[in-house]
């Protein structure tokens, strides 16, 4: 009796050891699909005669990790305008799956992933990693058909040399649809200085232009206002903010940046930093910069700037929206405007913020996707980039959301400027170019949902700088191989918190900068020259793409 | 929980075989068997089996891959993390913001426990309760956002320092600062709610005991040092025991909304700088392997306090 019970408490420990090997991990590719990543049907003869496909028996899974997601108003995608007007403008039956609501992206990207269960196409930001998923063969090379079967997305990324390289592997293969901004980066330049007209007007100065400027600006503004600069922490610390006038590159967070000689360099190594630093450290000891400025969130600073704590700020064109409404409603005269980033007295200019208009997030078509539906898939992610495509995903279906009125511009009815939930929140449930997808964001759509002050403020801080926008940045699809990000690994956090933290000893003055030749040679110490050799390697490969 | 038995108490009873004891026992408790039968399935599911999962310490776990596909890495994670330059500056937080936190943290719900109990009139009494017990309730989010005002450079307590003489500053920037800002939050968060468990040993105090001690002349405190205490002793190691067993899982959250560069010298701890580390690549591996070792030092913690407890002080939780 006793051995039977033993043996049968054995077999049954055995067996649930047994099960908990059984882990979901299977390798995608390998439920219905083509082996490898090549893909195939160059033989066939293309049935394409235009949108709408009429192809409604053909059904393909969707999953947009971000960015185009579900507008909180809709539960499932039938009822988003957006998403179930796309399928009708493509003539597709698209079944369509988003992260849950309130889950972590990344997760729930992950989670997919490893779910072994690949839908045909899906989005989420796996740029750097893109080589990878191509070797996990999880994504598909599309370099063969990608001329014949999204013909308006080949003709748009050939328009530049870095459209084309950004949606290349090292290797070449052509793999996804990417973001981009039809005006080549205009509103990547969202970030910038803004002030008080007013105040400016009421002590008789003129629009700062230099360094020196803004040392009076700054230096009069605290006298007769006991207001200092601000700006939110997370918009002040990683950006490049003024260091351009000195010559650097970065400000708080370190920063990688391709300098003249296409290299790649660590902004808070070089000696145009130290420049920079000694003279924020100075603002910080006379007090001219606001205290909390490494702490401070969106809504404190939106609270300094209607308090008056502050006249002179950085942050973005969203926000400064926010401003110029609180100040209408509380009467107090302020008028925000966006003004030039400084130079230095010599008419030193390096870099302001802003980049090349393409996103880091890429649509891409999974090796789950069947030979027979490729093309349909390529042609309904090529939809976005034809011109009726781009109407489409930026503002809706003409005569629904949207009209052209007599100068020929777009402007929206009042389904979307009447919506109950805002206008922001109304754009995006008619269109799906407002954050990031597989589509060409027109310039108009970002007019449409912006003021007049936020318009002009961006136009300041793009069109006056243009040319240092971007050539400075590194391309985010520059791609690291596992060991490249292995080796970085072992790095990249110990520079990045060495280098924040004693940025910000150098800014409050708890450290001289006559240590500064010591800060360089720890960070030598600390495996800087391996990370920035690999960088340079993955930045090679991606100008030889 | 046990209590020692005497001595020589386990050879009195014959052993009878392990297969028939069960099955005795089985019989005579059926439905107590029957009753512990989901939580059983419950920790099986969701605290034994998924332990395999932690094989990828040991992998470069890659999604797409799965755990299976994934390729064997050795010790890797584990050196990546203790090579770490600011390795022992990160072990050094964590023990110092647990311990602190022990140290003050501790006692205060036990003296709440105390006092409330000293009160007699109810009415006083429950409000009392109610309020101490409300902060508990409000989401960590909104309270570091109430923190991250109150300190900053113009806010209440910048006014409190310049009322006593001080100068307004960022109180959330100065290192010093840190941590009585986290522990005092954390006491006034907690102080309520970590009470209840002592107020409810206090119940079980035989009320007859005071009743002798005040024939005897004791006063209040005395009785509150010779019988209170002792009756809520073994609560206080039990909970003491678990706490010093998650020594090294301190406010992850609340440490992320609060520090910043100027802090990190004394707030950065092990999973702050494994979430930095971890949120550029998704690692998983590395977090797994941090994770695995938090655990074996919480577990030698816990073994550790609980031969303590049972050698010094008869209690003990296993």
């Amino acid at each position: 009796m006793r051995k039977r019970i033993l043996a049968t408490i054995l077999t049954a420990a055995l067996l649930f050891a047994a099960f908990s090997g059984c882990a979901k991990g299977n390798s995608p590719g390998t439920s219905a699909a083509p082996t490898g990543s090549a893909e195939s049907g160059t033989g066939t003869a293309s049935t394409f005669s235009g949108y709408p496909m009429k192809k409604e028996d053909v059904k393909l899974k969707w999953y947009v990790g971000s960015g185009y997601g579900l507008n909180s108003a809709y539960a499932t995608a039938d009822e988003s305008p957006f998403h179930s007007g796309l399928e009708k403008q493509v003539g597709v039956d698209i079944e369509w799956s988003f992260p849950t609501a309130g889950t972590d992206e990344k997760q729930a990207f992950n989670v997919m992933l490893s779910s072994g269960d690949l839908p045909d196409i899906f989005f989420y930001y796996i740029m750097s990693d893109a080589q990878r998923y191509m070797d996990e063969k999880v994504i598909r090379d599309l370099s063969g058909s990608l001329e014949k079967n999204s013909p308006n997305y080949w003709a748009w990324i050939h328009t530049k040399p870095e459209y084309d390289r950004a949606v290349k592997t090292d290797a070449g293969q052509y793999y996804g649809y990417c973001f981009f901004r039809e005006d080549g980066g205009w509103n990547d330049s969202y970030q910038g200085p803004l002030i008080r007209e007013d105040w400016l007007k009421a002590l008789s100065l003129k629009e700062p232009k230099t360094v020196s400027d803004w040392d009076a600006v700054l230096k009069a503004f605290k006298e007769k206002y006991n207001a200092t600069f601000s700006s939110p922490a997370g918009r002040f610390k990683p950006s490049v903010f003024i260091a351009g006038a000195f010559g650097a590159y970065g400000n708080i967070n370190s920063s990688y940046y391709v300098d003249k000689n296409n290299k790649i360099q660590l902004a808070q190594a070089q000696p145009e930093w130290k420049a920079y630093m000694q003279q924020m450290s100075k603002w910080w000891k006379e007090g001219l910069i606001d205290q909390d400025i490494l702490t401070a969130e969106d809504s404190n600073v939106q609270t300094k700037a209607l308090n008056g704590k502050t006249g002179f700020a950085y942050t973005s064109m969203g926000q400064v929206s926010n401003w110029e409404k609180d100040a209408k409603d509380a009467k107090n005269g302020a008028e925000w405007a966006g003004i030039e980033y400084p130079t230095g007295d010599d008419g030193t200019l390096s870099a302001v913020f802003g980049g090349y208009g393409i996103g880091n997030g890429m649509t891409v078509i999974t090796t789950a996707c069947t030979d027979d539906k490729l093309e349909t898939a390529m042609r309904v992610l090529d939809y976005a980039y034809s011109k009726e495509g781009q109407l489409y995903w930026n503002f809706g279906k003409e005569g629904n959301s949207w009209e052209y009125n007599d100068k020929k511009e777009v402007e929206y009815l009042p389904l979307v400027t009447e919506d109950k939930d805002g206008l922001n929140n109304a754009i995006d449930k008619y269109g799906g170019a407002t954050w990031q997808g597989p589509c060409i964001q027109l310039t108009r759509l970002l007019h449409l949902k912006n003021t007049e002050t936020a318009i002009k403020a961006n136009d300041t801080w793009f069109y006056k700088h243009q040319d240092v926008t971007s050539k400075w940045t590194v391309p985010s699809s520059v791609t690291y191989t596992t060991e490249e990000s292995d080796k970085m690994d072992e790095y990249n956090s110990a520079i990045d918190t060495y280098v924040s933290e004693q940025a910000t000893k150098f800014l409050t003055g708890e450290e001289s900068l006559d240590s500064f030749d010591n800060f360089v040679s720890q960070l030598n110490s600390m495996g800087l020259p391996e990370v920035l050799k690999i960088r340079q390697a993955a930045y090679d490969r991606y100008l030889a793409r | 929980m046990r209590k020692q038995p005497l001595a020589g108490a386990a050879a009195i009873s014959a052993r009878k075989p392990l297969g028939m004891r069960l099955s005795e026992d089985f019989k005579q408790n059926k439905y107590k068997y029957l009753m512990i039968l989901p939580v059983l399935i419950y920790l099986i599911v969701f605290a034994y089996k998924p332990m395999y999962g932690l094989v990828i310490a040991f992998k470069n776990y890659r999604p797409a891959l799965g755990i299976e596909g994934s390729p064997w890495v050795g010790f890797r994670q584990f050196r990546l993390f203790f090579n770490d330059v600011y390795f022992w500056r990160l072990l050094k937080n964590t023990f110092s913001i647990s311990l602190l936190s022990i140290l003050f943290g501790f006692p205060a719900p036990i003296i709440l426990a105390l006092l409330l109990n000293e009160i007699k009139n109810t009415a006083f009494k429950r409000t009392v309760q109610t309020i101490t017990y409300m902060p508990y309730f409000i989401s960590l989010v909104v309270v570091c956002g109430l923190i991250k005002t109150y300190a900053q450079s113009n806010g209440l307590m910048s006014q409190i320092a310049v009322q006593f003489g001080g100068q307004p500053q960022n109180f959330l920037m100065n290192p010093d600062c840190f941590y009585p800002i986290y522990i005092i939050s954390d006491i006034w968060q907690g102080i309520g709610w970590n009470s209840i468990i002592y107020l409810a040993a206090l119940t079980s105090i035989d009320q007859e005991q005071y009743e002798a001690a005040r024939i005897d002349g004791a006063g209040r405190f005395q009785q509150m040092w010779h019988i209170t205490l002792p009756g809520i002793l073994p609560t206080i190691i039990i909970l003491f025991i678990l706490r010093m067993g998650g020594i090294l899982n301190v406010g992850f959250e609340k440490i992320l909304l609060l520090y910043s560069e100027p802090t990190y010298t004394v707030a950065d701890v092990i999973s702050t700088y494994v979430y930095r580390k971890g949120i550029l690549n998704g690692a998983y591996s590395f977090g797994a392997a941090v994770g695995l070792f938090n655990s074996v030092v919480n577990v030698f913690f816990l073994a550790v306090f609980n031969r303590i407890g049972r050698k010094f002080a008869g209690m003990s939780l296993y």
